[in-house]
């Protein structure tokens, strides 16, 4: 590799300048000596490259630019000694290089943006509920219409959604609940026995487990697993444009697709809130029975005494409304996925995120209008 | 000067299937070279064995008479880049054209910002892209400006070798037939090689320089299109009249 240098020499007719060595890539970028230039009387340069040894497009780019820089145009930059194969390459960067500057567009105002992004995102905000409720719109036509004609349902795919949603989700819903069991036992425990009030552990498990711990915690591990499924599953789908070969078969991508996986959390939450209920009071039984001396059998009657149906319908109640939210959430994103690889995985971390935002702050609101109506 | 490329007697084989069987070409002068063969002749393997993704069983590259260094070890620039341009583009998803333009000279070269935009803009200026798209992404643009978008790609560091896979692959024939122009003015005005594995007729016919056909893991014939018009083989001769 040649070091590139530009020298300005004087004769008869004026200066031009003698580039030596390498105009390429790996010598970009130029540095032209522009000192002994009188800038105002430049109307025409003359480069001589009799000493060029190689040239290549971005060199000859650089050099080009470089005089339009200094307020030259094309017409007035002139070749001298120039092999043909060279000037070819010169001749093709002036046809195809773009010299003007992109415009650039005037900085706006700070308040200005913000108040522009305040409106988009407001904007965005309302598109998602508006078709939030358009699903929910047509999830209700057509479990009516699916009363009215249960012939018309596709049991097959609910089934096969019920299986990887519900059953498939089983041991994981178990583990998590019981350890989470355990853990509010333990806690209990520890401060109820300083009181001598080891009896209420068992009011304070019963409660904790049936009424937030099991709802939330297995609505959290569907939106995890079925709901970031779901997503990737229509995402992908949408990518490789089966939802369109749905459709043009006479398929309704609703009918086949959304309706069983929403069905399916549907149903499947409200059972898994129940197994998790009862496997996190028996976790909390292990810790009284070890921890606290509290024989299973009295732990089993003092349940009897608090737990009343109440306490499990309040969870089971929050469960199918826990469902609605992942699934509408999970399918909604997953049918709004655009057509590159990337956007699948930007999507499924969407509906992940929402969806237990959503759970949680929805919860929030169902414990405080419980507590007031006094359930 | 040595030779562009040289294939010596390769050899490649994938379990009992023979790819490969004693290859051998040589490119000397820089052309637009087309290289055809039926499905499964190992034209589009050869490519990915030139920029080292594939290894063949035996045989020789020579790469400017050198055997090409696959370990990007070196900083900046490699002596005799090689640039290619894939099937589907494989423009990067998450950049906008012209970040993917600079994604190769931001690695290899010491330029600035400001340096590697005008490069970048160049290359898409050559690759006929027009630069009012350049901050689109990939999944924005339509088959024929990904192509486009991918070749400036390819050009970026200023490769003397360039090797296409199917560039007329999901273009129309106006879009094909620019793409052909393209690639020859590019190969004449810049001495660059482009080495194109393609089936579109009208390509080799009326554009390609040479045309390399392959057979039985063999170079079938080797020369101007009719030449090769005059070689007896079966595939060959369906395959040129196959447009009548």
């Amino acid at each position: 590799m040649n070091n590139l240098e530009f020298n300005w020499q004087k004769n008869s007719l004026g200066s031009s300048l003698f580039i030596s060595g390498d105009l390429v890539l790996n010598n970009l970028p130029i540095v032209l000596p522009t000192a002994e230039l009188n800038l105002n009387s430049l109307t025409k340069v003359i480069i001589n490259c009799c000493a060029v040894t190689q040239i290549d497009t971005s060199g000859a780019n650089a050099l080009i630019l470089a005089f339009i820089g200094l307020g030259l145009s094309k017409e007035q930059i002139v070749l001298e000694q120039i092999s043909s194969e060279q000037e070819n390459i010169f001749k093709l960067v002036n046809e195809r290089s773009e010299t003007k500057d992109q415009a650039k567009t005037p900085e706006k105002f700070f308040l200005y943006r913000w108040i522009y992004s305040l409106g988009i995102s407001a904007e965005a905000v309302l598109k998602i509920t508006a078709s939030h409720i358009t699903l929910l719109g047509h999830l209700i036509s057509i479990l009516t219409f699916y009363l009215f004609n249960p012939k018309k349902i596709r049991s097959r795919e609910i089934f096969s959604q019920l299986e990887q949603t519900g059953i498939q989700a089983i041991p994981v819903v178990m583990l998590v609940t019981f350890l989470i069991g355990i853990v509010v036992s333990y806690l209990l425990a520890m401060q109820a026995e300083k009181f001598g009030a080891s009896i209420f552990v068992v009011d304070g498990v019963a409660l904790a487990m049936c009424r937030e711990m099991s709802p939330i915690l297995v609505a959290i591990i569907l939106a995890g697993r079925s709901g970031s499924a779901f997503t990737a599953q229509l995402g992908a789908m949408k990518l490789t444009e089966e939802i369109d070969a749905l459709k043009s078969i006479g398929l309704n991508s609703f009918d086949v697709l959304i309706f069983p996986r929403i069905f399916s959390l549907l149903v499947a939450l409200p059972l898994l809130v129940f197994i998790g209920d009862i496997v996190g009071m028996f976790g909390g039984m292990l810790v009284t029975d070890n921890y606290l001396n509290l024989t299973s059998t009295s732990f089993m009657q003092r349940l009897e005494q608090v737990l009343t149906l109440k306490h499990v319908l309040v969870g089971l109640i929050k469960a199918p409304v826990f469902a609605l939210a992942i699934g509408l959430i999970a399918c909604r994103v997953g049918m709004e996925v655009e057509k590159d690889a990337r956007s699948v995985g930007l999507s499924t971390t969407k509906t992940v995120v929402r969806s237990i935002v959503v759970v949680i702050l929805m919860n929030a609101a169902f414990t405080v209008v419980f507590a007031n109506l006094g359930f | 000067m040595s030779p562009i490329l040289e294939i010596k007697n390769l050899h490649t084989q994938f379990g009992s299937q023979i790819v490969h069987n004693g290859l051998s070409f040589t490119i000397t002068e820089p052309a637009y070279i087309a290289l055809i063969g039926g499905s499964g002749t190992g034209k589009s393997v050869l490519l990915k064995q030139i920029i080292g993704l594939s290894k063949p069983k035996s045989g020789e590259i020579l790469i400017f008479g050198q055997t090409p260094d696959y370990t990007f070890s070196e900083q900046g620039i490699q002596e005799n880049p090689v640039g290619i341009l894939f099937q589907q583009g494989a423009l990067f998803s998450s950049l906008s054209v012209l970040e993917n333009v600079e994604a190769p000279l931001r690695e290899h070269t010491k330029l600035d910002f400001t340096e590697r935009r005008k490069v970048a803009r160049l290359k898409l200026g050559l690759a006929g892209f027009p630069l009012s798209s350049e901050n689109k992404m990939p999944s924005e643009l339509s088959g024929g400006m990904l192509k486009r978008a991918a070749l400036a790609r390819a050009l970026a560091l200023e490769p003397k070798l360039l090797l296409c896979d199917e560039p007329a692959s999901g273009l129309d024939p106006i879009n094909a037939r620019a793409f052909d122009r393209l690639m020859l003015t590019l190969t004449q005005s810049l001495k660059i090689t482009a080495l194109t594995v393609t089936h579109d007729l009208a390509s080799v016919l009326n554009y390609a320089n040479r045309v390399i056909a392959f057979a039985e893991g063999k170079i079938l014939a080797d020369g101007t299109a009719t030449e090769l018009a005059k070689v007896d083989h079966p595939w060959l001769s369906e395959y040129l009249s196959s447009g009548e």
